[in-house]
């Protein structure tokens, strides 16, 4: 199938060079498309598609049976004996502190998340502009350091930036920077900062991918009319933006709101500013006797990321596209 | 179309190489099932062995590195194009 329509394309396209740009460029991609909506492709995506969600789907259906059925009986039991309560989401989001209590850490989740992204977003829309369109020396060493800082295991910076936090920074006795020394809510801050530092690589990479293709002229023209790099950055590239840093925002939303390790290091196990992964990881109970209620746990973390994600799907594909089409 | 195998490739060895939270849910490593980031955060933050959480961080960065020069001398490559 493949070997029949790559030529006939190929001719297409041959045949008629006084077509405009904008339809050869379609030729590639009505090339692909063609491939993809094949019935084997569309058969194999299906059979894919349904092979991923098995196991979701069986945690959802297991998440409104009662405790003793979920641990004696399998969730394809459910049709034979279906018994559905919400005990499980009751105990779970509102029961007692060693029940998980998620509502609360639903909360601090959302406190840990939104700061973390926006700062994000912000500073590595700023580097990347500073990177693409401002010239100064050391640019291109500076941006393959950043490069090379995204493959970097954050692991490395734990001990430090732990240390940082806890005790300030001293050079051969001498204190040059204080303790935090942030209590109680105000321990969030370390999340923020942890957050911010380990997604801006990431965040400036794909955003410096996306400024760097803006023309020129555009540049030149604004430039002509007195418009100096503040404006420029507010006024023109901001708003080109959108659609990249609508899909960084999801992917460094995403990665928050699922980050174990971080929280658990930076929040110091304290279960006021712990998030929800935080304690989802110790509903299961100290010996996994209560891993029923992870069920429950499982749908209510994942409510949060569903919803933002298909708030701004559309803007998500728009910004996969960006740049894939010129003219 | 090789090219791209090798970014994600590489992206998808390096995430890997890093994974914890799975680790940590599914088994706490016990059972010989332990990865170097696990077993990295109960030496520095369970058992206060700050300085063999510190080496294993760093062998999880040497093992990296070979990674990292393949992405960057990629990048340079597809930058001297453009």
């Amino acid at each position: 199938m493949t070997q029949a329509t790559t030529p006939t394309a190929r001719n297409a396209t041959e045949e008629s060079p006084e077509r405009t740009a904008s339809q050869r460029t379609g030729g590639p991609a009505a090339r692909v498309r063609a491939r993809l909506s094949g019935t084997a492709a569309s058969a194999a995506a299906v059979v894919i598609a349904v092979l991923w969600t098995v196991p979701t789907a069986g945690l959802f259906v297991s998440s409104f049976r009662p405790a003793e059925q979920i641990r004696t009986t399998g969730w394809w039991t459910f049709p034979t004996s279906p018994e559905v309560t919400l005990d499980n989401y009751r105990d779970v989001l509102f029961g007692t502190a060693g029940d998980g209590r998620l509502a609360s850490h639903l909360v601090n989740s959302v406190v840990i998340t939104l700061p973390s992204t926006v700062f994000v977003l912000g500073l590595a829309a700023l580097a990347a502009y500073a990177l693409a369109w401002i010239d100064f020396r050391g640019r291109d060493w500076v941006y393959l350091g950043i490069f090379a800082l995204q493959i970097v295991p954050l692991q490395m910076s734990l001990v430090p930036l732990l240390r940082f936090f806890s005790q300030g920074v001293s050079v051969g006795g001498v204190q040059i920077l204080p303790a935090w020394e942030l209590t109680g809510a105000m321990a969030f801050t370390n999340v923020w900062v942890a957050h911010t530092i380990f997604g801006l690589p990431l965040g400036i990479f794909l955003l410096h991918n996306f400024i760097a293709q803006l023309p020129r002229s555009l540049f030149d023209a604004a430039r002509v009319d007195g418009a100096g790099h503040g404006r420029i950055f507010l006024r023109i590239v901001l708003p080109l933006l959108t659609p990249a840093l609508v899909s960084l925002g999801i992917f460094q939303f995403l990665w928050v709101w699922n980050d174990l390790l971080v929280a658990l290091i930076f929040t110091g196990g304290d279960s006021a500013t712990a998030p929800l992964t935080v304690q989802l990881a110790e509903l299961a109970g100290t010996r996994g006797e209560d891993w029923h209620r992870l069920t429950a746990g499982a749908f209510v973390a994942m409510v949060v990321p569903l919803i933002v994600f298909f708030l701004l799907q559309r803007y998500f594909v728009r910004g996969l596209l960006a740049g894939s089409v010129k003219g | 179309m090789w090219p791209t195998l090798l970014v994600v490739l590489v992206t998808i060895t390096v995430q890997t190489l890093k994974i914890f939270d799975i680790v940590r849910t599914m088994t706490g490593g016990n059972y010989g099932t332990s990865v170097i980031a696990n077993e990295m955060y109960s030496q520095a933050f369970q058992q206060g062995q700050v300085g063999q959480g510190s080496a294993l961080a760093v062998f999880l960065f040497l093992l990296v590195i070979p990674l990292v020069i393949v992405q960057i001398r990629r990048t340079r490559k597809a930058r001297e194009l453009a």
